[in-house]
C-alpha cells in the first residue's frame, strides 16, 4: 500500500472515526456528568433562551461584535471560510464521488482559492494578536500556537498543492496528513468548541435568561 | 433564591415600582428637582436580578434630571464592592478602592450630584469612592429618597390622635 | 521542605473532584484565549490595563488548580487566593461579552471553594460565616438586639406617623421583608424608612424574628454548604409565616 493509499484509505477512516467518535463521547460525558452535577441547567431549561443565546452569537448581533469590529470581522471570515472551503471544494467533491458515488454543489475554483488565502490571512492576524496584544499574550499557551498551526496547515498545503508549488506529490501527502491530524485533535482540545460552543451558549443563555438579562 | 418555593422572592425595587405604578405611593418630584441623578445598577439587581427596568420606573417618579452612566443597565460595570469585597475588608480594602476607579469615572462623567443605588454593597463602596476620588456626590438609596419625597396624607400625620389602625 | 504547612493536599484533591462539573470542565477547555474579555473587567481597566487582571487569567488559574489536585503547593495557593478573592467580584459582566458565554463568576466561585478546602478564606468572611451559624446573621446580632432595634425604629417612626408599625412574625402576612444585617448594625434608619413605605402603601407585611438576614456571604466565600444553611434560614421563616412573597432589601 502506498503512502497515498494509506492516507486516502485506512488513516482517513481512522481520522473520521476518532473525530466523530471522540465528539460523541464528549457529548455523552457532558450529559452524564451534568445530570449529576449541573442541576441548574435542567431546572431552568428553556428553549427560548437557548436559541436566543446561540442566535445572537452565530451572527454578530452582540456587544462584543459592536465593540471589536475588526476582530469580529476577521473571526467570522475565518470560521466561515474554514467550514465552507473544505466541504465545497471541487477536488474534495471528486473524492466523495469516487468513493461513495455522491456529489453536491461545489465552489468555483478561484473562489475557493481566495477563501483559502482569507483563512491564512486571518490565521496570521490571530497569531499577531497573540504576539502583540498583552492581554491576549497573557493567556496564550504553546498549545494555542500549535493548534493554530494545525488548523492552518491543511489550508497552506492545500493551497500549495493546488498551485503545484514544490513537489506536488509530497505536498499532497502533507495536505492529507494535516487534514487528518486536525480532525483527530479536535475532540481533545479547545477546537472542540466547534460543537461545545452550542452547549456553552445554551447553558449561559438560560442562566442569564432566567434572570431576565441578555447574554449578548 | 432560585429554588422552587411556595413563596415568590422579590426585590424591594420591584415592590416599590409596583406601589408607584398602582398609585399606592405618591412622590413629590420637586424635592430633587434641583439635583442631577444617576443610577448605579447593582450586579445582583440589574444583570443578575432583572430589576433594571423597575428601578428606572421609580426614577421616573422621583427625578427631573436623570442621566445614565455609560454603559448602563445590564451592561453597567460592577462598583467593585461586590462578591463579598466589602466585608472582606482588611488587606482587600485597598484592592477594592482601586478597582472602583472605573465606577468613579463613570459617575464623574455623568455630572450627577446624586448617585442612587439600591444595594448595600454598592452604597458602601460608592460612599468610599466618593471620598477616595473626591466625587462630591450624595449616595442615596431609594428608601432614603422616599423619606424626603413621599407625600404623606394629612390624616396620617402625628397631630391627630384618632388613626384607623390596620 | 521540612516546614509545617497548613496545606491539606488530600482535601484539595477531594474538593477538585467535588467541584468539577460538566460546565466548568467544558468552559475551561474551550476557552479560546482570545482576550476579548479583557476590557470588560473593571479590575483590568482600573489597574492600568494590567493583563494579569483579565477574566481569562482567573480561568487559567482555576484550571491549573484543578490539574494540580494533591500536588498543590503553598506558593501556588497563596497567589491563587489573592486572585480569586481579590481580583474578581463575580459580577458576570465579562460573561456577557464572551463569545462562548463562559461564566467566570462560577469559575471564581469554584476557585473559592477550593480555597475553602484549605481553610484559606479571608478572616472577615470566616467570622461572618461563624456568625450566621451562631446568630443567623452575618453581624453577630442577637435576637434580642434585633427585636430591640425593630421596636426602637417603630417608636421613631410613630413620632411622625402614629399609625405605623413594624409587625414581627405576623403569620399570613403578604410580604416578609428581609434586610442586610448591615442595616440594624450601621443603618437602622433604613428599617424605619422601609416601614414608612409599607405603611403608606398599605402593605400587609412582616419581619421575622429569626430568618431576617438576606445576605449570604458564605456563597461569596465559596462555602456552599454554609450557603445552603443560610438561605434555609429565610426559607424556613417564610414557610413558617406562610407569606406569599419574600422581599429582599435594597
Amino acid at each position: 500500500m502506498s503512502l497515498y493509499e494509506l492516507l486516502r484509505g485506512p488513516l482517513l477512516w481512522l481520522a473520521f472515526g476518532v473525530f466523530i467518535g471522540g465528539m460523541v463521547v464528549r457529548i455523552i460525558l457532558f450529559f452524564t456528568l451534568s445530570t449529576k452535577k449541573d442541576k441548574p441547567i435542567y431546572r431552568f431549561f428553556s428553549w427560548k433562551w437557548l436559541w436566543l443565546s446561540i442566535f445572537h452569537w452565530i451572527v454578530p448581533l452582540n456587544q462584543t461584535a459592536k465593540k471589536n469590529p475588526i476582530t469580529t470581522t476577521v473571526g467570522f471570515l475565518f470560521h466561515i471560510c474554514l467550514l465552507v472551503t473544505p466541504l465545497f471544494l471541487l477536488a474534495h467533491g471528486v473524492l466523495w464521488y469516487e468513493s461513495w458515488d455522491i456529489s453536491w454543489w461545489s465552489l468555483p475554483e478561484s473562489t475557493a482559492d481566495y477563501m483559502t488565502l482569507i483563512i491564512i490571512g486571518c490565521g496570521i492576524f490571530l497569531a499577531l494578536r497573540r504576539i502583540f496584544l498583552p492581554y491576549v499574550r497573557v493567556v496564550t499557551t504553546a498549545a494555542d500556537y500549535l493548534l493554530l498551526g494545525v488548523t492552518l496547515a491543511p489550508f497552506v498545503t492545500g493551497y500549495l498543492a493546488y498551485h503545484q508549488y514544490f513537489d506536488y506529490n509530497t505536498v499532497l501527502l502533507l495536505h492529507m496528513f494535516f487534514g487528518e491530524l486536525m480532525l483527530v485533535v479536535i475532540p481533545f482540545t479547545k477546537l472542540s468548541h466547534f460543537l461545545m460552543f452550542f452547549f456553552s451558549r445554551a447553558v449561559t443563555g438560560m442562566e442569564f435568561g432566567r434572570r431576565r438579562a441578555p447574554s449578548w | 433564591m432560585g429554588r422552587d418555593h411556595k413563596f415568590q422572592v422579590v426585590h424591594s425595587v420591584t415592590l416599590f415600582a409596583e406601589y408607584l405604578r398602582e398609585g399606592r405611593l405618591k412622590l413629590d418630584k420637586s424635592v430633587f428637582a434641583e439635583e442631577r441623578c444617576t443610577y448605579q445598577d447593582p450586579c445582583n439587581v440589574s444583570r443578575n436580578g432583572g430589576c433594571g427596568k423597575d428601578a428606572r420606573e421609580i426614577i421616573g417618579y422621583l427625578c427631573e434630571d436623570f442621566v445614565e452612566m455609560e454603559p448602563y443597565g445590564d451592561y453597567n460595570f460592577c462598583c467593585g464592592g461586590g462578591g463579598g469585597a466589602i466585608p472582606m475588608a482588611g488587606p482587600f480594602r485597598e484592592r477594592r478602592l482601586r478597582s472602583g476607579k472605573v465606577k468613579a469615572e463613570q459617575i464623574r462623567a455623568t455630572g450627577a450630584s446624586i448617585c442612587i443605588t439600591p444595594c448595600h454593597n454598592c452604597y458602601d463602596q460608592i460612599r468610599d469612592l466618593n471620598k477616595e476620588y473626591e466625587l462630591g456626590i450624595k449616595v442615596l438609596s431609594f428608601k432614603e429618597m422616599f423619606e424626603e419625597a413621599l407625600i404623606i396624607p394629612e390624616e396620617l400625620k402625628a397631630q391627630e390622635e384618632d388613626e384607623d389602625e390596620e | 521542605m521540612a516546614e509545617v504547612t497548613a496545606l491539606d493536599p488530600k482535601k484539595f484533591k477531594e474538593a477538585v473532584k467535588d467541584k468539577s462539573n460538566a460546565r466548568l470542565k467544558m468552559w475551561l477547555e474551550i476557552c479560546a484565549h482570545c482576550g476579548l474579555c479583557a476590557d470588560t473587567c473593571h479590575f483590568y481597566l482600573a489597574n492600568d490595563k494590567d493583563p494579569e487582571m483579565i477574566p481569562a487569567v482567573k480561568g487559567r488559574k482555576v484550571l491549573e488548580a484543578l490539574r494540580k489536585k494533591d500536588k498543590i503547593d503553598e506558593e501556588f495557593l497563596e497567589d491563587f487566593y489573592w486572585t480569586i478573592y481579590g481580583e474578581c467580584t463575580m459580577c458576570r459582566r465579562c460573561t456577557m461579552f464572551c463569545p462562548f458565554g463562559i461564566d467566570i463568576a462560577t469559575i471564581t466561585s469554584t476557585g473559592r471553594g477550593l480555597c475553602v478546602s484549605q481553610g484559606k478564606v479571608p478572616e472577615n468572611l470566616k467570622k461572618t460565616i461563624a456568625s450566621y451559624y451562631e446568630h443567623g446573621n452575618q453581624m453577630e446580632i442577637t435576637q434580642e438586639e434585633w427585636i430591640d432595634t425593630l421596636q426602637w425604629m417603630e417608636e421613631e417612626l410613630q413620632e411622625e406617623l402614629p399609625g405605623a408599625t413594624i409587625p414581627i412574625d405576623k403569620k399570613g402576612a403578604k410580604v416578609l421583608y428581609t434586610v442586610n444585617a448591615r442595616e440594624p448594625k450601621f443603618y437602622p434608619m433604613d428599617i424605619s424608612q422601609v416601614a414608612r413605605v409599607f405603611y403608606l402603601a398599605g402593605e400587609d407585611w412582616t419581619m421575622s424574628s429569626k430568618g431576617w438576614d438576606d445576605t449570604n456571604l458564605a456563597m461569596f466565600a465559596g462555602d456552599l454548604k454554609a450557603a445552603a444553611y443560610i438561605s434555609q434560614l429565610v426559607r424556613d421563616a417564610a414557610e413558617e409565616l406562610e407569606v406569599r412573597r419574600v422581599a429582599i432589601t435594597e
